[in-house]
């Protein structure tokens, strides 16, 4: 093992281009790549949409004087509250500064991180999109139509329409959502918990 | 400016750990590009922090070691190898060193990601507490795993070391 050591010495493989990085100090003005960074700007710009997109919600409750599409926002306003809150509240809680843990402390950071944020995205999809959906066929057939809530609903095939789209969207939105999230970082958190687990495990 | 100063003079007198541990993971020029920027960056921001607490060797390491294992890098297994104008070799001997430091290389790039970590900080010159508390784990999980790994790597080295 000794002479392991003395060879492992000898590696200086790649010397030329850290030197030139070094001489240059082209690192200081290269941007932050740190997964836990992206996430927290991911998360900065979602909190940005979901304000724009509640303040939305609030004009259509003002302009569109509908009990039953009155209630569907409300109830949006109330889950994007709460999905603002707990985005927020990981945002505050990622803390990406290598130097403060170990390395299993590190990867559990960001398994948690990235775990977390996956759940909010399939919970948002799960309580948002059956609202957002009955509010916005409601409001479509009323604008369209130029009748009444009542009276656009009164219809059974219109009412027979609202339950088909809940059950075929509602789903394939969850199921979408969650296929977004195994693209976007599905690898990276199987690759974070096997490493995790490669440590973790006590031979 | 002094701070910078001495943050470079710092890191030119440790490169050696930013090299060997890129050296194990980046699978292609691209990403060994990326990691030493990103590792560099990571430190550069941290340096305020550093206290001197723990060595700045050791500092490094840690650093390098959580930028590299939760970096987002290709799944593909490319056997990276390096580019000509790395290479200088003068004369036989020092073909042989180069020889066997790549096929050390090689032999622990072999390894899963958490095991180079950890043959890595053995090799150079980390006991087994220092190893378990950079890694995180307990003194006991990391002896055991480091007397399997040294043994893999003797067998696989053995017969083709010069």
């Amino acid at each position: 093992m000794k002479d392991l050591k003395q060879i492992w010495k000898d590696e200086s493989n790649g010397a030329d281009m850290l030197d030139q990085i070094l001489k240059s100090k082209s690192f200081k003005k290269a941007g932050e790549n740190s997964p836990l960074l992206k996430l927290k700007r991911n998360l900065a710009i979602h909190l940005g949409y979901a304000v724009i997109i509640t303040l939305a919600y609030a004009l259509i409750i003002y302009y569109f004087p509908y009990w039953q599409v009155q209630a569907c926002m409300l109830l949006l306003i109330i889950f994007n509250l709460w999905a603002m809150q707990k985005a927020y509240h990981l945002y505050k809680n990622i803390n990406p500064n290598p130097a403060e843990h170990n390395v299993l402390e590190e990867l559990k950071n960001h398994h948690s991180s990235f775990s977390e944020w996956q759940k909010q995205s399939l919970r948002v999809a799960l309580f948002v999109y059956p609202f957002a959906l009955s509010g916005g066929f409601m409001l479509g057939g009323t604008v369209g139509s130029g009748k009444s809530v009542e009276e656009f609903m009164s219809k059974g095939s219109v009412l027979i329409a609202l339950i088909i789209a809940i059950i075929v969207l509602v789903p394939l939105s969850y199921l979408l959502a969650k296929w977004m999230t195994r693209v976007a970082f599905g690898k990276y958190i199987d690759q974070l918990k096997e490493r995790i687990d490669e440590l973790e495990n006590e031979p | 400016m002094q701070k910078e100063a001495a943050f470079m003079e710092q890191i030119r007198e440790n490169k050696g750990i930013i090299l060997k541990l890129v050296g194990l993971y980046a699978n292609d020029e691209e990403e060994r590009k990326d990691l030493y920027q990103e590792i560099l960056f990571q430190a550069w921001k941290g340096y305020s922090g550093f206290r001197g607490d723990s060595k700045f060797s050791t500092w490094l390491y840690r650093i390098s070691l959580n930028t590299i294992l939760t970096s987002q890098r290709k799944a593909k297994r490319v056997d990276y190898r390096e580019s000509v104008e790395d290479v200088h070799i003068t004369d036989e001997q020092e073909a042989a060193k180069n020889e066997n430091t790549r096929l050390l290389r090689q032999a622990i790039r072999s390894l899963p990601e958490t095991e180079r970590a950890l043959i890595t900080l053995h090799l150079d010159g980390y006991s087994n507490p220092e190893i378990a508390d950079i890694i995180g784990i307990t003194v006991n999980n990391a002896t055991v795993k480091l007397h399997r790994i040294k043994n893999q790597l003797i067998n696989q080295l053995q017969p083709q070391l010069s």
